[in-house]
Parts: structure tokens; C-alpha cells; sequence
């Protein structure tokens, strides 16, 4: 399905890459098969997880991780795209904030027990807008990095295949989308899980340390 | 009991200190070269190998730098101080 939208969009486009988009098409078509195999096996795993202590932190620290790993290249590429390689600037900004976050509340909030910045101020003030206020920080974060992910994928869609930018932003939104839809939001992370294990094993990161020292 | 205490604040101390010079070291390298792309741009642009410039040889290292600190405090982590939070613990018991 997912091969005529592109090929007819191909076509309407007119100097279009047919074999890049035909690529895409291919590598957009397994994965989210992977994804829908990821989704089918969620339920063994979920009891599993229930089991032990540091596969529950792992779990909590990935949408950060996902996100982080995402909105860095997407939002460098786009960066890159607009003002040449004085984007990789941004690249810095991502890699620095670890370090910081790692030396200064990581180790007390394991100490506490606690997951995030916002159980740990729930646990001593209010509970409700102690929440909302950082759902809201979240949130408006996460739309700034989405702003920048969707203008970077837009433009390297528009690269390879040649489409128009509006069509190209609206191609990735929906491929996005059905991710989620079909796989929903857990198998969308879980389905990459082992390249992910790969990437973390390469790079020390706070997530990694934490899997370490709560499982020691 | 209050031998422990004692220790154990001295212990949070310690982690606190390491904290606080690593975080000092990343935080000065990190602004030190964000202050050099508006003060000293035409030396960032200019390429040590056609196609390869200051800015990216710089870029790239902080990175290195960034991971090299965490290195740092997870070997120091491993080494330090949880053996000797698990001695307090031992003792305590």
C-alpha cells in the first residue's frame, strides 16, 4: 500500500528518485512489519518486566533516550540543511546535557527510588500540579524538538526523492503515525530494542549506567 | 551508629566534589567553545584538511570529551564508591 501512495505521488512529482523512493518504500514496509510482530509479542513481555527492579528504570529512561536519539539527528539534519555545517553545532548541545544531568541528579534520584525529576517533587509537594507542570514542560519541549525533527526529515525526503517540502513533511507524519498506530507507542520502541543494546553498548550514557548500578 | 553517619556523609561528600569538578570541566568546555563560534568564527572556518575545519575537529572532541567524563565518573562510581557504600552497609547490618 504504502508502495502505489509513493509511486503515485512519484508520478505527480514528476523528477522524482524512483529507486531512493523505492528504498524507502521497502525499508518503511519491514520495519513496520517488525513493529507489528513487536506489538503481538508485548504481552509475554510486560509480565516479564514486572519481575525485575532495573529493567523497570530502563524501561521509564527510553522514550528520554528514543527522543533524544531522534530529535538529535533529525533536528541536525535539519539544522545542516538550513545553515550548512554550522548545524553540527546542536550536535554538542544533545551530548553535553547528559553528562551534566548524570553527575547532578542521577545519583540522588537512585538513591531516592525514584524515576524522574517529577516523582521526586510529587513525593514532597502536591501530587497534581506537580504533574501538570511537568507534563507541560515535556510537552512543550518535546513540540520544539518535533518542529525541528519534521522541518529535518521534510528536507531530507525532499533531498532524496525530489517531492515538493509540504508533500514531503506530510509523507513522514503519516509514516510516523502508522508506526504508532499499528504498533502502538511501546512497540515502537521495543522493536528497535536490539540495535538499540548495540548503540548504548558503543556509547557510555546515564541509562547505561543506571542498568548497571541498579542491577549490581 | 554514629561512626556510620559520619562516614556516610563524608562518602556524599566525595561524590558531591566529583560532581561538582566534572560538571565545572564540561560546563567551561562546552561555553568555551560555544563563545568561540561568535568571537573567533573565521578560525573555526578555517581547514586544517580541505573539506575538514577547526569547528569539526572541535565539535567532534567535545564529544569525545563529554563521553571521556562519563568514563570517568562510572569507573570512579564502580571503584569507589559503591564498594564503600557496601561496606557501610555490611557493617551496619
Amino acid at each position: 500500500m504504502t508502495m502505489t501512495i509513493l509511486l503515485a505521488a512519484a508520478a505527480v512529482a514528476g523528477k522524482t528518485n524512483i529507486a531512493a523512493v523505492g528504498f524507502f518504500g521497502l525499508f518503511v514496509t519491514i520495519t513496520l512489519g517488525i513493529t507489528y510482530w513487536a506489538a503481538k509479542q508485548q504481552d509475554h513481555r510486560a509480565l516479564l518486566y514486572s519481575r525485575r527492579r532495573h529493567h523497570r528504570i530502563a524501561e521509564r529512561t527510553r522514550p528520554r533516550r528514543r527522543l533524544h536519539g531522534a530529535a538529535s539527528f533529525l533536528g541536525i539534519v535539519g539544522m545542516v540543511s538550513q545553515k550548512g555545517y554550522d548545524g553540527l553545532i546542536l550536535l554538542d548541545g544533545f551530548l553535553v546535557g547528559w553528562p551534566i544531568v548524570m553527575f547532578t541528579i542521577a545519583e540522588p534520584l537512585r538513591n531516592l527510588g525514584k524515576y524522574t525529576f517529577a516523582d521526586v517533587v510529587a513525593s514532597r509537594l502536591k501530587q497534581r500540579p506537580v504533574r501538570a507542570a511537568a507534563t507541560l514542560g515535556t510537552l512543550s519541549v518535546v513540540i520544539i524538538y518535533m518542529i525541528a525533527q519534521m522541518v529535518g526529515a521534510g528536507n531530507l525526503i525532499k533531498l532524496l526523492f525530489g517531492f515538493d517540502y509540504p508533500f514531503a513533511v506530510i509523507l513522514v507524519g503519516t509514516a510516523m503515525l502508522s508506526y504508532v498506530f499499528f504498533g502502538g507507542m511501546v512497540a515502537t520502541t521495543s522493536g528497535c530494542r536490539s540495535s538499540r543494546r548495540c548503540c548504548s553498548s558503543a556509547a557510555p550514557s546515564p541509562w547505561r549506567c543506571s542498568c548497571w548500578r541498579s542491577s549490581a | 551508629m554514629s561512626n556510620h553517619h559520619h562516614e556516610v556523609r563524608n562518602l556524599g561528600r566525595a561524590r558531591q566534589r566529583v560532581a561538582a569538578i566534572l560538571t565545572t570541566l564540561i560546563v567551561l568546555s562546552y561555553f568555551g567553545f560555544m563563545l568561540l563560534v561568535p568571537t573567533r568564527k573565521e578560525w573555526l572556518g578555517t581547514q586544517i584538511v580541505p573539506g575538514f575545519s577547526w569547528g569539526i575537529l572541535l565539535g567532534i572532541g567535545m564529544i569525545l570529551f563529554s563521553w571521556l567524563l562519563i568514563f570517568v565518573y562510572v569507573q570512579w562510581t564502580n571503584r569507589v564508591l559503591d564498594p564503600a557504600m557496601d561496606r557501610i552497609k555490611e557493617q551496619s547490618k
